[in-house]
């Protein structure tokens, strides 16, 4: 069978890049052994693949302190580890109207156990927080990049407001890291996914946490240190890892994240620049498409959200996947990004370029939505 | 091994123990990671193991890169591990 256009880059990249797949073969053909947990040789190299993917990470990333970063199974887990670690009884948090469910989900919650009150940021026309008015709260939540709109926050000017304040920023980048370069001065916690723009494979993560901000485990057990204690180690990042970490996975994301700082994030960016301005001059000339903002190519992420006038974007998706285009519809596990589009509960159709998509990619779901658009 | 006997460091966590072992190697330091010995008290499982006389080089990469140190210890000739001042 021949292998489908992929355009869904924004739900987890692919295709992977070759030494991402013989990363983690690597690691399942040669490292026995849980890293920090025995002393034998592949105990050890277990310990240097998670020491040496951290220490990647956070050059990539501009991040101070690597072993503050806590390795998930994906950018869910590590916004529930800083959003249940971090926000105390009856806590006030701000959050930008394109939330994903993995931030509105844990805040419900929270309102219902801890009594936490969730609110709308003041906001830009696009839904982001306007760092020029941030509310009196204990946390501002927002999205580094909308995976709906594609909408992107103004992290530097928010990390500046923030650097001196008591409020903590807590930036979901799932749809940023290794796509679009950005400060992190001034953010308190950083959700990455690892199996979006930085090409490592699903079932990887991280959370990130500027030092100073402490917050409380969400999970607890074995470590491979301080095994005698019946309390978690106090040190970074045990104390956040209990269990046997995914060893192969973070093997696969370290060489990702390698890939990235080969070609760099900045010529990665451009690039998908230039599919993403093919794709919205095609969709923008056509009256039978409703494109949604934002337009500027520098104020989105490397997706592009439309509808087919009178049509269920469902079908809409069926119909691409038939003509061999893998994109996705629906409401993108982002209800409250669709409200502030005017497209819930209906949802919208998504097409997102990845690091690996060429402009043939583009011109065959050009071919495919030429087709859709005439036999209707 | 040198005639005192063996010597080892003992930093805070595995990370740092890695951080300490890339940071040796940099340095020109050989080093071998160990398990440390039990009677050893500290958090982390592993140790590294270095030369005699790179003892002196060894303190100033650990004061440099701010590493996270716990102690350098001794093993004597009857077999005990003892702190290194
Ligand atoms: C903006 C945003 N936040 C969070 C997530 C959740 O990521 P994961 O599926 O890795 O938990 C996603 C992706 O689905 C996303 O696009």
């Amino acid at each position: 069978m021949k292998r489908p256009v992929y355009l869904d880059n924004a739900a987890t990249s692919f295709p992977k890049p070759r030494a991402v797949i013989k990363a983690i073969q690597n690691a399942l053909e040669n490292i026995g052994g849980s890293p920090g947990r025995g002393g034998h040789k592949m105990a050890l190299t277990a310990s240097r693949t998670l020491f040496s993917a951290r220490m990647a990470i956070a050059e990539l990333l501009g991040l101070k302190n690597p072993e503050r970063i806590v390795f998930t199974k994906n950018a869910t887990e590590g916004m529930n580890i800083a959003l249940k670690g971090l926000l105390r009884e009856m806590d006030n948090v701000a959050i930008s109207h394109l939330e994903h469910n993995s931030v509105i989900r844990p805040l419900k919650s929270l309102e219902e156990s801890r009594g936490i009150g969730a609110l709308h940021a003041p906001a830009d026309r696009y839904g982001l927080p306007d760092p020029a008015r941030i509310p009196d709260v204990s946390a501002l939540v927002t999205t580094g990049a909308s995976n709906v709109t594609g909408a992107v926050a103004d992290i530097r000017s928010l990390g500046k407001r923030f650097g001196n304040k008591k409020t903590l920023l807590i930036v979901d980048a799932a749809q940023t890291a290794g796509s679009i370069p950005f400060d992190t001065a001034g953010v308190d916690a950083l959700i990455c996914a690892g199996h979006k723009g930085l090409l490592g494979p699903q079932g990887t993560g991280f959370v990130w946490f500027a030092e100073g901000v402490d917050p409380i485990p969400l999970i607890e057990g074995g470590t491979g240190s301080e095994s005698a204690s019946d309390h978690l180690p106090s040190y970074w990042p045990d104390r956040f890892e209990a269990g046997t970490p995914n060893t192969p996975g973070i093997a696969g994301l370290k060489a990702g994240v390698e890939y990235i700082a080969r070609r760099g994030i900045e010529a990665i960016r451009e690039k998908e620049k230039v599919l993403c301005a093919m794709i919205i001059e095609r969709l923008a000339n056509d009256s039978s498409i409703i494109l949604y903002p934002p337009f500027d190519l520098s104020a989105r992420a490397s997706l592009v959200t439309f509808n087919i006038k009178g049509e269920d974007p469902s079908e809409v998706a069926e119909k691409f996947s038939r003509q061999g285009i893998a994109l996705r519809a629906g409401l993108h596990c982002a209800p409250s990004a669709h409200r502030f589009l005017g497209t819930f509960p209906e949802g919208a159709v998504r097409v997102s370029p990845g690091p690996t998509t060429t402009k043939t990619d583009i011109k065959s779901f050009f071919t495919a939505l030429d087709s859709i658009l005439k036999n209707r | 091994m040198s005639i005192k006997g063996e010597l080892i460091a003992v930093f805070e966590s595995t990370h740092e123990t890695m951080r300490a072992e890339r940071a040796f190697k940099e340095r020109r330091i050989k080093v071998r990671a160990i398990m440390k010995p039990r009677v050893i008290s500290s958090s982390c499982q592993m140790a590294l193991s270095l030369p005699d006389e790179k003892h002196a080089s060894a303190v100033a990469v650990i004061s440099d890169e701010a590493l996270r140190f716990v102690g350098f210890f001794r093993k004597s000739k009857d077999g005990q591990w003892t702190p290194e001042l």
